[in-house]
């Protein structure tokens, strides 16, 4: 069964705000956990088919988060990360029918207890090592499936693909539950790289971590945009990862201004295939500015349409690294068939470059022709970086269809005004493009589990929020 | 200030950044031929209108005859209001 890479016992695991971890340590506490978890198994009558055992990892701790992690896949038992205040346990329970949780019983998060739960037995042997939550098409949880050895692989070649080794340590800002956090400290783990964790760093820590010119950092458009707020003037990642949302053009040309000479990549990816799929890299990032990427070794990439290259249509890709299938709920398990794995993402594909236009279900008829939220969402960049918003197509009862913005307020920018919005869409696209309803949401954007926007709850509640004027 | 001539404020306000820049904007630009505003404009206009006076709209506010001029479109609204 693979597992993570052997790493020098000396060499920094995790930086956290005031401390840091070395390997040996880590696998310390792993061990001590294993150990709770291989009792467990034999209490739970599971120890002829480890993979059979599946446990809750709460993710509040970022210490505790990568050694439950490392305990979890050296066990051989499968592991759900848990945000805790995303999805509450009674759900996930049902979702994936976890055997236990594993609870914190430290302040650092290297003490460990489990709580056992009584489950019905599922009707399946259970696929793969890692549930990963995501939002699923209709906006219900579902768990991704997927093994250890895809999970590294993905990342050995992300890592390959930014050329990490260059990097003295990586870093990033989100909760380690996500799937792209999941991903970047399985990335630093098989590199050797120490994962800084910068949530709840201060910003002059934060700047000394990246004082030696050799610490890269990844995470969503917005982080690295944000980024300029954390470091210092003279104070540069020496690598940028952006993952998780698209990397608009004008988002792009801000983090440059920023970060003259860092070297950028910008990576398009889904948790069915094991997290990254296509990247542009540093060199062609300029020259391809609304590009997806081209596929990772690995993976192949179609556009599912008629018409001949160039043409719009589905993406679809094929790989060794498609999940195995989904968990949802009630003990049933939906598993993925055909070699093609459909991502429910709009592109075209011109020399092997993926340009993505937007979701399947976000393309909108506005006056009787097509207006995706991508395209909005694009021209919105120039005058909305510094805020987190979406667009969705909302149903208005007297004109049907409308492209709704949504603006999540922020406490060190004010959100521009509605009819600088306006003119600024005003001047780069045509009258459909305009948002015809803009809202202003004081809580943020709601986001499911997986730490993705609820669009559904967006959608359907959108009357309730506050309209900005 | 009526009431008219606060709908016509807010309504100017609303359908000022829709109009190019070089066209100045008064109770009596004619908003279609001049102003640029199409059909899609209108809806932009009428839907934050809506928000703004705190009024539903009905099919029969969406006219071409009401988006003549911003003093026809205040005029239309104040008397729905009343």
């Amino acid at each position: 069964m693979q597992t993570l890479n052997s790493r020098p016992e000396e060499s920094t695991a995790l930086i956290v705000d005031r401390s840091q971890y070395t390997v040996a340590e880590v696998l310390v506490f792993a061990k001590r956990l294993q150990d709770l978890l291989s009792d467990a198994l034999v209490k739970i009558k599971k120890e002829t088919r480890p993979l059979d055992a599946c446990f809750v990892l709460p993710s509040l701790n970022p210490v505790s988060y990568m050694i439950g992690f490392v305990a979890c896949l050296n066990a051989g038992v499968g592991v759900i990360p848990w945000r805790e205040q995303a999805i509450s346990l009674d759900r996930l329970m049902n979702l994936v029918r976890p055997d236990g949780l594993i609870k914190i019983t430290d302040a650092p998060g290297t003490g460990f207890s489990l709580e056992l739960f009584d489950q019905p037995e599922l009707e399946f042997s259970r696929p793969g090592q890692v549930v990963m939550l995501t939002s699923g098409s209709t906006g219900q949880p579902k768990g991704v499936t997927l093994g250890v050895a895809q999970l590294i692989r993905n990342a050995e070649l992300a890592g390959s693909a930014i050329n990490l080794s260059a990097c003295s340590k990586w870093a990033i800002d989100i909760d380690m539950a996500l799937m792209s956090a999941t991903s970047h400290m399985v990335m630093a783990w098989q590199y050797d790289k120490p994962l800084l964790h910068l949530l709840d760093m201060p910003n002059d820590s934060s700047d000394r971590e990246f004082s030696d010119g050799c610490t890269g950092f990844g995470g969503s458009p917005i982080q690295l945009v944000r980024m300029s707020e954390r470091l210092g003037a003279k104070t540069q990642p020496n690598k940028m990862m952006s993952s998780g949302d698209f990397l608009a053009p004008a988002m792009l040309d801000q983090i440059r201004t920023s970060f003259p000479n860092t070297e950028i990549y910008k990576f398009y990816g889904l948790t069915e295939l094991s997290g990254r799929f296509c990247f542009v890299s540093n060199q062609e990032l300029f020259k391809y500015k609304s590009a997806a990427g081209r596929p990772l070794p690995g993976f192949e990439v179609r556009i599912a349409c008629e018409n001949e290259e160039g043409g719009i249509g589905e993406i679809e890709a094929k790989s060794d690294l498609i999940t195995a299938g989904y968990y949802v709920g009630d003990g049933q398990f939906q598993a993925i068939e055909g070699d093609w794995f459909s991502t429910g993402d709009i592109g075209s594909l011109e020399n092997g470059m993926l340009t993505l236009i937007g979701r399947s279900d976000d393309v909108m008829k506005v006056g009787g022709e097509k207006v995706d939220r991508q395209t909005i969402e694009s021209a919105l960049t120039e005058i909305l970086y510094q805020h987190e918003y979406c667009v969705l197509s909302v149903q208005h009862s007297l004109f049907g269809q409308c492209p709704a913005l949504f603006i999540a307020e922020n406490s060190a920018y004010n959100i521009p005004a509605w009819d600088e919005i306006v003119q600024a869409m005003k001047k780069k696209l045509s009258s459909r493009f305009i948002p015809s309803l803009i809202f202003r949401l004081e809580e943020g954007l709601p986001r499911l589990a997986n730490g993705k926007i609820d669009r559904v709850k967006l959608k359907t509640e959108f009357q309730q929020y506050p309209r900005l004027h | 200030m009526s009431e008219y001539d606060k709908h016509l404020h807010v309504v100017m306000d609303v359908i000022r950044p829709f109009i190019p820049e070089d066209v100045v904007l008064d109770a009596d630009t004619l908003l279609i031929e001049n102003a640029q505003i199409d059909s899609l404009n209108m809806i932009n206009i009428l839907l934050e209108l809506e928000s703004r006076l705190g009024i539903q709209l009905k099919a029969s506010d969406l006219t071409f005859d009401h988006f003549q001029s911003c003093r026809l479109l205040a005029n239309s609204l104040t008397q729905r209001i009343d």
